[in-house]
């Protein structure tokens, strides 16, 4: 699903929206029975908004897990979290205001599965960045 | 007009035409980065760094497993 999702986002965001003033983190970490490292996959997400990271311990995943209570409110309405321990599969949009001190502000939506949310993600690039297509 | 004087018109354009073209860079439409590396997250930190240091722009998180 990860791979459907990331796949959904270069090809429906980033792609259509070229020159919008974006910056993209993809944190891979493992998840699934088969995943590692060496199947990272380089050309799923190629624009070079994107930076890649591989985090082995689930740090960030397990950093944003500690702290969707806080931010629900911005949970996409197609999206399922149960405050797990790890987030993952997952999307936070932050506007161009955002700043990150104790936690960053200005979130916009979050969603889980990338899929499930896909269309409120969709929804919020078509109001920041119309003029950018 | 003569049918000499427009082939010599069409011979003269078609010199010129092949004369100035030049072929146009085929543009890929997506900005792609050839070159993306997969390098080490250095703790939650590094994330913040890199989130402050975008300031300005709209930011996207992604949280993924590689399969």
């Amino acid at each position: 699903m990860c791979v459907a999702g990331t796949r959904w986002v270069q090809t429906e965001l980033l792609q259509k929206y070229p020159k919008a003033n974006l910056r993209v983190y993809a944190v891979w970490f493992n998840m699934l029975a088969n995943d590692s490292r060496s199947k990272w996959p380089p050309t799923l997400l190629t624009d070079a908004r994107v930076i890649h990271r591989w985090d082995e311990p689930k740090t960030l995943g397990t950093w944003y897990g500690q702290r969707t209570s806080s931010i629900r409110l911005q949970l996409t309405p197609d999206s399922k979290w149960g405050d797990g321990e790890v987030l993952w599969d997952s999307f936070l949009l932050y506007g161009a205001n955002a700043r990150w001190d104790d936690v960053p502000t200005d979130l916009i939506h979050w969603g889980r599965t990338i899929v499930a949310g896909r269309e409120t993600l969709k929804i919020d690039f078509e109001k920041l960045f119309t003029s950018k297509r | 007009m003569t049918d000499r004087l427009r082939g010599l018109i069409a011979a003269v354009a078609a010199v010129i035409m092949t004369a100035t073209w030049t072929p146009r860079p085929i543009r890929p439409y997506v900005v792609a980065d050839a070159s993306a590396k997969l390098t080490d997250l250095r703790g939650v930190n590094e994330l913040k760094t890199l989130f402050n240091q975008d300031a300005g722009k709209v930011r996207l998180v992604l949280l993924v497993s590689p399969t």
